[in-house]
């Protein structure tokens, strides 16, 4: 083995904190940022595993109404269940976009995924509302409390998400997010937002549609 | 390959009209799990495929959350490690809410081992214990009364000797209660009221902090429903030696 | 044969920051270099070790003879909760967060962690979270609700304002622990040096790695438990509300789903720390290295699935005991798997016996003990005798104190050559490690006889007619042999700053990459990027011809990330949003606070995103 071997002086783990330094001196030749986003992402596994898993623990356990069967209302819920799976597709669209480094028409995208997602907000504040006025509350019944705190950290993860998105179009319209950065930062957003989104399609099965089938 | 790669390797194409297909493809898995439920109006179909329903939807929502980790997170065709940060704590995640469901089941037992109840019997607040789907209905006072004057005399018999088993301890051989222990079961008191279900309840639930104790963990509903019909028969016999009256008198 | 002085002769380069550090107060506040944040890690940690010991030792005198009145009731509860919460959440882990923080990018062969700011982050959460928690002394009283928390015990209806700021504080410190479990997940998988392969990972810092799982995947259910908590206790939500149909046993679920994978990442680094100590001592290379290193992700992982061995007394059914009862006697292998690794070490080295080593040794047997009254309570009918009496505070006082504790006393003296550059003294050392040790098994071998003689845990007196009378007394006179050991080691670290030998860059004829560097380590940590061939990278440094001396043929520009303030300042948007929901109890429109935080942190992290690194 020679001296040269054993120096490498060219060699500079890329330490960063939004993945932007080049990943090919990094160990696995991975971004951080995107194996920090699924590491992440599999804490919040285990996050919304636990909520979910507390909602189905105290299932059918409430002393009190109404009941789940009562308040749903799938009409409502089907629209904002389509609006999330389709703000998914325009965020998948806008990485691709980035990858191919068109920024304006990522930024559109993720602008729309920004605005799919807030209309989803809105629909749940609204069916909040309609829940509080039948007579669920968070202080009701167990399946208020579980129903409810549930759910509400599942609209704050989409809320933070549209907060991450709208930072996102306005970097790209001040342009600290250049087309090289774009990439891998774009993706990891996204790889939060289909997250979210899955959650969703677990929440929508089990806690709404599930209710409906027996 | 996934795109990372694809973009380092230099491969520009768009893969956007694979996300469109994507997109179509959940549309349509979504709008099925909706068609679903409205199935019910159909019992012709409904019924013969009843316990295929549930799994269905199940089985629809893992191939939804399968297409948007695999293809729009494109963790398909990533590399490894990807899959073992999210893969290994997402199978701990699924572990712990199938236990904390399972668990809920197994331990949570106000009535005992097996108890299975729907929303609507607990909310209505009467239920009786049983693993049977047969016994998962609201307790009907007009059905037990039907029931209790066609009873025939084994019926009692059988409550009798669950009588001698689990309750004369306290409320006496005859019924006729132990001070400080049991209450008089033979007059026309009912400290806990006197109707079937409230009887079905104290029996089951216990009363008085546990002084009466709950017997739903140790006997099944249809003891506890033959042993309500035989302290039933007990009103207004009023054997010699029995406590005092505790409670509204019930006509 | 070159010796590690030859490095010295390699050019030093030059760094670069887009905004060079400042000096004094704000360089502290700003900075996001892993040494400096582990060395606040460190620091807060000893701190708060002596407050849990000092609450320890005022229960202790409460418990001294039968029939006192020093501390009772609510009193004697909030010392007994405070003591058991600073120890796990604020002594023992920041200390190992400092030694996770300050040595694995050393031992790996990095520059600094893979996100820097975040973990400046976590440490400026972390210290919210412990201040929180001990705010509770002054705005209403400790919390007394035990540190397990249970529900419905720790519900508003015991009124326990202090469970308030209990809550509160957890929250923050699950945050912070969280985030930290990420970034060192990255950094230890994607920023080691060029040539060292996982299985040439130090030991330490593959149980490092092993504990940031533990960390990023065991946090979540008890953070999910603290909401539940938080939502009952301020906006009367009905989780835990028996009234309602609420369960005690969720939050046990919960809280145990987190305990236990706990433990292990309060264990797991003392065993790193000694797997490092012991071979540099032993004169050998560690007994088994692979088969320690697979014990330790073995009990990572299984480390999931006992936490029902904590409810065998809860009536969780037959079927669910036997199965806990299996998983935990199985996690008992990979344990003594690492047990007789470390005796294979020993067997036949050379051994000298440093401070360091003597806690290391010592650390064997003691864990041992510990180790063997805890596998016994995997036997369910036995553990529904032993619940909840001394016989398990003996049990987890010996896991933690004697394993984990002492590991890091091994580590300070192991260490603190590197961090300060100046040696400790020996002789107080060695004060120090008799002192610890006699008290230490003063203090709590009587409890195993009193667990057996029928003494429950979290009882604030006894009758003198229990026979528990010399017992306690015993215990009680231990915790001034410890509380003096451990004030000497402050006292020999404080004396060491000042009048220390210096240390150079191997003081100890070690075998890892940290000690290459010199002692402080500068802020680039290596003058050139180390390439590592063998488990041993240094040994193999200091013992081939031709690794001797890497000279870098020019100074090389090295790009380090700038200091920032952003990470305090999100952290204290944390912080906000907690206080918020704290004082709406007092005032409801005070949530507005909670307001602020939010914005605060919305804020922070564009300006964060937005400034150059």
């Amino acid at each position: 083995m020679s001296a040269e071997l054993a120096t490498a002086p060219g060699h500079d783990a890329g330490h960063d904190d939004h993945g932007h330094v080049s990943a090919e001196n990094n160990f696995l030749g991975l971004p951080n940022i995107k194996l920090a986003m699924w590491a992440f992402l599999g804490s919040e596994c285990m996050f919304f595993g636990s909520l979910i898993g507390t909602y189905f623990f105290y299932h059918g356990k409430s002393l009190g109404g109404p009941l789940p069967t009562q308040v749903f209302s799938l009409t409502i819920t089907s629209i904002s269940t389509f609006l999330l799976l389709m703000s998914s597709m325009t965020m998948a669209l806008a990485v691709d976009a980035t990858r191919l480094r068109k920024l304006s028409q990522a930024r559109a995208y993720i602008l729309a995924t920004a605005v799919l997602g807030a209309t989803f907000v809105g629909f749940q504040i609204y069916e909040f509302s309609q829940f509080v006025s039948e007579g669920l509350k968070l202080q009701t019944s167990l399946f208020g409390s579980t129903f409810f705190v549930m759910t509400g950290f599942h609209g704050a993860h989409v809320t933070v998400g549209v907060i991450w998105l709208t930072m996102l179009s306005m970097l790209i319209s001040n342009g600290k997010l250049n087309k090289d950065k774009a990439s891998v930062t774009v993706e990891v957003a996204g790889l939060y937002w289909h997250f979210v989104d899955i959650v969703w399609i677990v929440i929508f099965t089990f806690v709404y549609l599930l209710e409906f089938i027996k | 390959m996934s795109q990372a790669h694809d973009a380092a390797s230099g491969v520009t194409h768009s893969h956007k009209k694979h996300y469109l297909r994507i997109g179509a493809i959940l549309t349509v898995v979504t709008a099925i799990e909706l068609a679903l439920p409205l199935l019910k109006n159909y019992p012709q179909i409904w019924e013969p495929a009843r316990p295929l329903w549930a799994p269905a939807l199940i089985i629809l929502s893992i191939a939804k959350f399968g297409a948007v980790v695999g293809e729009f997170m494109h963790l398909r065709g990533d590399r490894k490690i990807y899959y073992f940060l999210f893969i290994s704590p997402l199978m701990l995640a699924t572990t712990v809410f199938v236990l904390l469901s399972l668990l809920s089941v197994v331990m949570f037992r106000p009535f005992g081992a097996g108890y299975a109840v729907t929303a609507e019997a607990r909310l209505a607040g009467y239920v009786e214990p049983s693993t049977g789907p047969a016994f998962e209905q609201p307790l009907d006072d007009a059905k037990f009364a039907a029931a209790f004057d066609g009873a025939k005399g084994k019926q009692f018999a059988d409550g009798k000797k669950v009588f001698g088993e689990k309750c004369q301890a306290c409320h006496g051989a005859q019924g006729g209660g132990i001070a400080n222990l049991g209450l008089n079961l033979t007059d026309d008191c009912y400290k806990y009221g006197g109707s079937f279900k409230e009887l079905y309840l104290t029996i089951g639930k216990g009363q008085a902090g546990g002084k009466m104790p709950a017997w739903a963990g140790q006997l099944k509903g249809e003891e506890i429903r033959q042993v309500m019909y035989y302290i039933k028969s007990l009103k207004g016999t009023n054997v010699a030696g029995g406590q005092p009256c505790v409670g509204d008198k019930v006509p | 044969m070159a010796s590690v002085a030859d490095f010295a002769q390699a050019q030093a380069p030059v760094y670069h920051q887009e905004r060079p550090a400042k000096s004094g107060l704000v360089d502290w506040l700003t900075t996001v270099d892993h040494k400096k944040i582990g060395i606040l890690y460190g620091t807060a940690g000893v701190f708060w070790l002596l407050i849990g010991g000092l609450e320890a030792l005022l229960f202790r005198l409460q418990l001294a003879k039968p029939d006192q009145d020093l501390f009772i009731g609510t009193q004697y509860n909030g010392l007994v909760t405070m003591h058991a919460t600073t120890m796990v959440f604020l002594a023992v882990m920041p200390m190992i967060a400092g030694f996770s923080n300050y040595f694995v990018p050393l031992m790996i062969g990095a520059r600094d962690v893979a996100f820097p700011r975040l973990n400046a982050f976590s440490w400026y959460t972390f210290l919210f979270g412990s201040l929180v928690i001990n705010a509770s002394i002054v705005f209403a009283h400790f919390p007394a609700g035990g540190w397990t928390g249970y529900a419905p015990l720790s519900t508003r209806a015991y009124g326990n304002d202090g469970m308030d700021f209990w809550w509160a504080g957890l929250v923050l410190l699950a945050i912070s622990s969280m985030v930290a479990g990420v970034n060192f997940v990255v950094t230890i998988l994607n920023m080691r040096a060029p040539g060292m392969t996982l299985m040439r990972v130090p030991v330490l810092a593959w149980m490092m790695l092993v504990i940031q799982f533990l960390l990023a995947f065991s946090f979540p259910p008890i953070a999910v438990g603290l909401i539940f908590l938080a939502f009952d206790r301020t906006f009367g939500a009905v989780f835990y509300e028996t009234a309602m149909g609420g369960d005690p046993h969720l939050w046990q679920h919960l809280f145990w789903l987190f305990g236990h994978p706990e433990v292990y990442v309060l264990i797991l680094p003392s065993m790193g720390i000694v797997s490092e100590v012991l071979p540099v001592f032993a004169r050998r290379p560690l007994f088994g290295q692979h088969a320690v290193i697979f014990s330790g992700v073995f009990i990572g992982f299984v480390g999931f699935g006992v936490w029902g061995h904590h409810m065998f007394t809860a009536g969780m059914g037959p079927i669910a005991d036997a199965v806990f009862a299996a998983t935990t006697a199985v996690i008992a292998i990979p344990t003594g798997v690492k047990i007789f690794n470390w005796l294979g070490t020993l067997w036949g080295g050379k051994l000298t016996f440093p401070v360091a080593m003597l806690f290391a040794i010592s650390f064997i047997p003691m864990f041992t003990i510990g180790g063997l009254s805890g596998v016994m309570h995997a036997n369910a009918p036995l553990d529904l005798q032993q619940h909840d009496s001394y016989f398990v505070v003996a049990h987890f006082h010996y896991v933690l104190v004697g394993g984990a504790l002492q590991g890091l006393f091994s580590g300070i003296y192991f260490y603190f050559p590197k961090i300060t550059g100046k040696m400790l003294s020996e002789a107080l050392g060695k004060a120090h490690f008799w002192l610890f040790l006699i008290g230490m098994n003063m203090t709590f071998w009587p409890m195993h006889d009193l667990g057996n003689r029928g003494m429950p845990r979290r009882i604030y007196t006894y009758p003198a007619d229990a026979g528990w009378n010399f017992d306690n007394l015993l215990a009680t006179a231990g915790v001034f042999f410890m509380a003096a050991g451990t004030l000497i080691m402050v006292y020999n670290m404080l004396n060491s700053l000042k009048n220390g030998k210096e240390a150079g860059r191997d003081p100890w004829d070690a075998n890892t990459l940290e000690w290459m560097t010199t002692s402080p380590p500068p802020a680039h940590n290596f003058d050139f990027t180390p390439v590592v061939f063998s488990e041993r990278p240094l040994f193999d440094h200091k013992h081939t011809e031709d690794l001797a001396i890497p000279v870098p043929s020019e100074a090389e520009q090295i790009h380090m990330p700038s200091p920032s303030w952003k990470p305090l300042v999100v952290a204290t948007g944390a912080l906000l949003i907690i206080v918020g929901l704290l004082l709406f109890n007092v005032a409801p429109l005070l949530w507005l606070v909670s307001v602020a935080g939010a914005l605060t942190v919305v804020v922070g992290i564009y300006q964060w995103v937005s400034e150059p690194v």
